[in-house]
């Protein structure tokens, strides 16, 4: 009898906790970590892309992801541009007569435009703009003395590019037309500010920075104004990258021990790790089905590119 | 594979192939060069049988390394995290995790100083302890540990990791080889690819050369018959005496051996990471443990980071923060580790001194252009085995990383505490006229 009591009061009190806002947080709460536990057991194995093992760095999807142009390490001296034909895995290189390096290759969203960095002089790099048939639409010089420009990022409507820039003792975000005229600054702040990107709508420009102590995700609108911090670890959070969609952002961090690649929601929620390898994992972009990313992954001190998958509970 | 490369031929002199051939078989098998000339007596036991000296060219920036500031003004301390070491109060950046994992195996000297700016002139001070003016330019460190130790079998006493002379777009560094003690104390250069692949440079004259048949001389004296071009314009004298050991270590198994990294496991050599400063040092483990007495293990060949044509070095007046990211902090962190680990391993860290450090620091205050120019009054140097006393940090910088704090330490105190631990004391470093007026860091030991 006493027993049969217990086990009413008990049903009472868990009925009345469920029809609380606190339980309902709690339900959803695990059915989130429910979907990603299952979205981890049925994830695919990575699918290498190259098997060359030359050093790597940076990936930019093209041709509706049917190519992948990424930067590796020719000898010890060049860097150079490829160009990865995801289909038959076979790699040439984008620019067969370029004799000084170049790096950070960035499409615009037709999958034509492009832009990337190309050495100009001793310790002298320059951005330029082209087409996919080699033309030459644009270019942004360095300034005076040793001089670069980093990590160039095109608008969705091509009307101008964003890209990173040692100025006055820090690093800052500058937008330009195609042409490579109209200089305006976005982001002007102490520190490094680097790795743009935009939104499909091209509302919206995500890049990491240093400003508030170590590398940070941030995110403002296309006209600099209105900066906002997504992330928040003692490690660096590097190299954000809009999802197709633009629901969500990749980016790789250290937060775990080793450079691996995460996803989140574009306000910053939701961080979640893709990839979980003992060696690093970093320079992601996304695939246009918003289900894979490509990366450059060490493994066994080679590095090679790779295709992910995205977990669903990431959407 | 031990692939000595593409043997290219020069035209740089007037020797013709006979009298290559003569002078060739002049030279009795099994004879280096370093042993023709004679070996010191050793007087007292050295506590590092070997040492590895691990050239950080260019200068990799202190702050952004392994004298992070974290407190510093935005202006100084730069972008990254700074993360703790197992050593007690000595913090890294988060650019070395497997550095800082490892660091109660080695010691940390914070407080390095040296005079001289540039790089060939830089260099020349980190490799010999001396300015290059006055001539005489004095000997590298190798060249001292050479000449006092001579060399095991055939194998050379002083092995540079490198693919040539380390030089910057103007000039080399004067102070890579024998100076004062003549040529005959050079290194012998030595590259190393990603893949594993050796190339020693001084056999490059020679086309269609094919090491791997060479079992003796008369096997040489044959493959060199077969050679489709001549050597009628090699310059013979000096290639002669410069290459000597090159060939002499080709005529033995056991030399080979120790230059052919595909006697090591995938899995070996994975650890190092498939990098040419990875399997570069990789190479260097396997010629201490043959009996090599001193390897210079480069980074690079050139100092300067990004400049067409060159290796990327340490030398970041543009993109420090990039390339200390993504290129230079990712491979040393792996193999410097691994070349640890490897040597613990295998039983030869204890009598293995293996210190590394660049030329010079690099400026703490952030410059115009977001990068990091040359520093000389203020950088580090990582020593470890040896008779290294592990996890100790000596000296200290200030608060931005600008000074040492308290008496710096010079590059003439680097090579007589290295000299000291390979055997050379006081007496014997006086009868051969190198280091003088050095001090031993006695906080090493």
């Amino acid at each position: 009898m006493n027993c049969c009591k217990a086990i009413g009061r008990t049903f009472l009190t868990v009925a009345a906790f469920a029809r609380t806002r606190a339980a309902r947080t709690l339900a959803s709460a695990a059915t989130f970590c429910i979907v990603v536990a299952i979205a981890a057991l049925h994830a695919a194995e990575p699918v290498q892309l190259t098997r060359d093992g030359r050093l790597k760095l940076a990936t930019a999807v093209c041709s509706a992801g049917r190519e992948v142009v990424y930067c590796e390490l020719a000898n010890p001296t060049l860097y150079r541009l490829m160009k990865l034909n995801v289909q038959d895995r076979t790699s040439q290189p984008l620019h067969p007569k370029a004799d000084t390096s170049e790096f950070d290759p960035m499409f615009a969203a037709d999958g034509k435009t492009y832009a990337f960095i190309k050495t100009v002089g001793v310790l002298r790099a320059a951005i330029l703009i082209h087409d996919d048939m080699g033309n030459k639409l644009g270019e942004v010089a360095p300034g005076g003395g040793f001089s670069g420009l980093r990590s160039p990022a095109i608008a969705p409507d091509r009307s101008r590019v964003v890209y990173s820039f040692g100025e006055g003792g820090r690093q800052q975000l500058f937008a330009v037309k195609l042409d490579g005229t109209e200089r305006q600054s976005l982001a002007d702040t102490p520190g490094i500010n680097n790795w743009p990107a935009f939104s499909p709508d091209g509302r919206t420009i995500v890049f990491g920075s240093s400003r508030d102590a170590d590398f940070e995700i941030y995110r403002m609108n296309a006209d600099g104004s209105a900066p906002q911090r997504l992330t928040n670890s003692p490690a660096q959070d590097i190299r954000p990258k809009f999802s197709p969609d633009g629901k969500r952002i990749a980016f790789t961090s250290n937060r775990d021990g080793n450079a691996e690649i995460y996803v989140m929601q574009a306000d910053g929620s939701h961080p979640q790790r893709v990839t979980d390898s003992p060696e690093r994992d970093d320079y992601a972009d996304w695939l246009p089905d918003g289900e894979h990313l490509v990366i450059v992954r060490e493994h066994d001190g080679w590095h090679d590119l790779f295709l992910v998958d995205v977990p669903v509970a990431t959407k | 594979m031990f692939d000595v490369g593409s043997f290219r031929t020069k035209t740089c002199g007037t020797v013709g192939r006979r009298s290559f051939l003569r002078l060739a078989a002049s030279v009795p098998i099994g004879m280096g060069l370093s042993q023709a000339v004679g070996q010191q007596v050793v007087r007292q036991g050295p506590r590092a049988k070997s040492v590895i000296f691990v050239f950080l060219w260019g200068a990799p920036s202190h702050l952004d390394t392994c004298d992070p500031k974290p407190d510093a003004p935005m202006e100084f301390r730069g972008p990254f995290h700074s993360i703790a070491t197992r050593t007690p109060g000595l913090n890294f950046t988060e650019l070395l995790p497997h550095m800082a994992s490892r660091s109660d195996r080695f010691s940390i000297i914070r407080s390095h100083a040296t005079t001289e700016p540039g790089h060939p002139d830089g260099g020349t001070m980190a490799l010999t302890g001396f300015k290059e003016l006055p001539a005489p330019v004095q000997p590298n460190f190798g060249s001292i540990v050479a000449k006092h130790r001579g060399s095991k079998g055939n194998l050379p006493p002083f092995v540079s990791l490198t693919r040539g002379v380390l030089a910057d777009s103007g000039r080399r560094i004067e102070g890579y080889g024998g100076g004062t003690l003549t040529q005959a104390h050079d290194p012998l250069l030595v590259g190393c690819s990603a893949e594993s692949e050796v190339e020693i440079p001084a056999l490059q004259l020679l086309d269609g050369l094919n090491p791997l048949r060479i079992r003796d001389r008369t096997t040489l004296m044959r493959e060199l018959d077969v050679v489709p071009r001549t050597l009628e314009t090699v310059g013979f004298d000096s290639w002669n005496r410069k290459f000597q050991s090159a060939y002499d270590l080709l005529l033995t198994p056991q030399s080979r051996q120790a230059f052919d990294l595909t006697r090591e496991s995938e899995k070996t050599r994975a650890r190092f990471g498939h990098t040419v400063f990875g399997q570069s040092s990789l190479l260097a483990c396997r010629l201490v443990e043959a009996g090599v007495p001193y390897v210079q293990l480069n980074y690079s060949r050139h100092p300067e980071a990004l400049n067409t044509g060159f290796e990327f070095g340490w030398d970041t007046h543009l993109y420090n923060f990039e390339l200390l990211q993504d290129h230079h902090c990712p491979i040393l962190d792996r193999a410097y580790p691994a070349l640890l680990d490897e040597l613990q391993e295998r039983g030869l860290l204890d009598q293995t001194l293996v210190v590394l450090m660049g030329e010079f620091g690099r400026t703490p205050r952030i410059t115009p252009n977001a990068a990091r120019d040359h520093w000389p009054p203020c950088y580090f140097s990582i020593w470890a085995g040896g008779g290294v006393k592990p996890g100790r940090v000596i000296g200290s910088s200030d608060k931005r990383g600008e000074q040492p704090i308290g008496s710096p330490i010079s590059p003439l105190m680097v090579g007589t505490t290295i000299a000291e631990l390979a055997g050379l004391d006081t007496q014997a470093r006086a009868e051969m006229n190198v280091l003088t007026g050095g001090q031993v860091i006695d906080e090493l030991l």
